[in-house]
């Protein structure tokens, strides 16, 4: 029972201003999005046989440019990235992984529309802007401490399929004296890593194409390579709470940043209900399932009735995961 | 206004900037009204700038604080049918029904506790309520109380006299209560 009139003029008389950081991140996005518009016209502009005379001039151009660019990355970095198309770009991040640095040949893309952006975000704008064709191979090499090792590569792939692409990412991880060797090789530190996993002394005009060629002639797995550092995942699944408010139970729990712990993929929470906590796993009620990426928004809390039907019970949440994992804390709650 | 956007100099890149941060302020508390949600809000101000910027081609009128809003009010429709919270909570929450659902809510948000929960949750009844409404009845309920705009102004916009406006308000506003009391809402 509430009052109509009251409630309109509490919307109306609601003052609040967008953060300075919100007009920031918008006005960027309206820059990139206007800039991928105008890429997009220029793309279409250029004809196939000036595509290709630049294409040849690449490797030479690319390996004499990284050779400086490596130099001039920002001191402020807390990790570099290495994206290998057929040609190279170094992109540097802070240490909350916000791009603050790109270098390389960016062709129709402006580096100015990547800083600021996550890294997941500017390797799939990079991507998109350069010629690439189905399925090609792109090499992403992380170089720094091991937090910074969790890139999404599906949440790469979900932007890249806005753009109608599909391409094989891969992924690499080393430390900075793996970045620092490369450098003394005047390549590409994604290159050097791969070429190190493979076994293969890599010479500077190689690019990732025939370096793959080179892996693959030798029978072994391009997949398997860039999946030997994977770290593992740390599996968990929300730990709840609840309040009683008026005619309401009011369950929740807390975010959790399943990029650190290294899942890249989609979870299920499963809202679970028993008379027992023993039946929490043998024989629960299903009250609600949401799905949803590891990098995109998540349920954090869940209503019910305050009444007979929903207490004395049990309740919890599993997590599954893409891999079929379930995970079920046995921290439940008790609604009395 | 908006075709200096793609004329695409470095200065006029810059206009870009200030339309954002000209009509941001307004933007944002008509997000915010419609979602009583900062991180919805947020969402929301950003969905409607990209979508302003992919439909620069099918503007055409000088009206373009009405298309930014009507595209922010669009939006927040497609992502209203997209979100079942609303649909479940609304039907189920009040209507002695069971309550099965998940809020989304950002990790950041302050609105849990229980007096904004309850508060939210009535205003948004309203919403769903407003959005049945007829067209026209729709249209100056949003414009007064969503945008917060004076009579004149919409009276102005509308091409209408403020007697209009106004009546069209008291004839919504009757038909909400209406719809709501067939519900026992009120």
């Amino acid at each position: 029972m509430f009052n109509i009139e009251k409630e309109l003029d509490e919307i109306r008389s609601i003052d609040v201003s967008p953060s300075k950081n919100l007009i920031d991140t918008t006005t960027r996005m309206v820059k990139a999005k206007i800039s991928e518009y105008k890429a997009v016209k220029a793309k279409i502009r250029r004809s196939n046989i000036i595509k290709l005379s630049a294409m040849a001039a690449l490797p030479a151009a690319a390996s004499i440019l990284l050779a400086v660019v490596i130099g001039l990355v920002s001191p402020r970095a807390a990790a570099y990235y290495t994206v290998d198309i057929n040609q190279s770009i170094v992109m540097s991040v802070d240490e909350k992984g916000y791009v603050i640095d790109v270098q390389g040949e960016l062709v129709t893309l402006d580096e100015y529309v990547l800083k600021g952006e996550t890294i997941e975000y500017a390797i799939s704008q990079t991507i998109t802007f350069a010629d690439v064709t189905e399925n090609q191979h792109i090499l992403i090499g992380c170089f720094g401490d091991d937090k910074y090792n969790n890139i999404s590569k599906n949440q790469i792939a979900y932007y890249l399929d806005d753009a109608d692409l599909s391409v094989n990412l891969l992924s690499v991880h080393g430390t900075m004296n793996d970045w620092n060797e490369a450098e003394k090789l005047d390549t590409s530190a994604g290159l050097y890593l791969l070429g190190e996993f493979a076994q293969i002394n890599i010479d500077t005009d190689m690019d990732l194409t025939a370096l793959i060629y080179i892996i693959e002639s030798s029978g072994k797995n391009i997949n398997l390579l860039t999946n030997l550092n994977a770290e593992p995942i740390n599996y968990t699944a929300p730990q709840l709470e609840y309040y009683i408010n008026n005619n309401y139970i009011n369950i929740y729990w807390d975010y959790i940043d399943y990029k650190s712990l290294n899942y890249d993929g989609n979870i299920t929470y499963r809202l679970l209900s028993a008379d027992t906590a023993l039946e929490l796993v043998s024989d629960a009620t299903i009250l609600d399932t949401y799905s949803f990426a590891s990098w995109d928004r998540q349920p954090i809390d869940y209503t019910l009735p305050y009444d007979k039907e929903h207490t004395n019970k049990y309740y919890a949440i599993a997590a599954i995961y893409d891999d079929n994992t379930i995970v079920l804390l046995d921290e439940y709650i008790y609604v009395d | 206004m908006m075709f200096l956007l793609l004329a695409l100099t470095e200065d006029e890149r810059q206009s870009v900037s200030e339309y954002v941060a000209l009509y941001g302020k307004d933007l944002y508390n008509f997000a915010y009204r419609l979602t009583l949600n900062k991180a919805k809000a947020e969402d929301l101000f950003q969905q409607t700038w990209l979508k302003v910027v992919n439909n620069l081609d099918k503007y055409e009128d000088d009206h373009f604080k009405a298309w930014l809003f009507k595209i922010c009010s669009n939006q927040f429709k497609d992502n209203y049918r997209k979100d079942k919270r609303y649909s479940k909570l609304v039907k189920d929450d009040y209507a002695d029904s069971q309550t099965k659902d998940f809020v989304l809510t950002s990790a950041q948000s302050t609105e849990n506790t229980e007096t904004k929960v309850e508060n939210r949750n009535r205003k948004m009844i309203i919403l769903k309520h407003i959005n049945n409404l007829p067209e026209k009845q729709r249209q100056v309920i949003l414009m007064f109380y969503y945008r917060a705009m004076k009579y004149d102004e919409i009276a102005e916009q509308l091409n209408c006299p403020v007697g209009t406006v106004r009546s069209r308000i008291n004839t919504a506003k009757k038909t909400l209560k209406l719809q709501m009391e067939g519900e026992s809402y009120v």
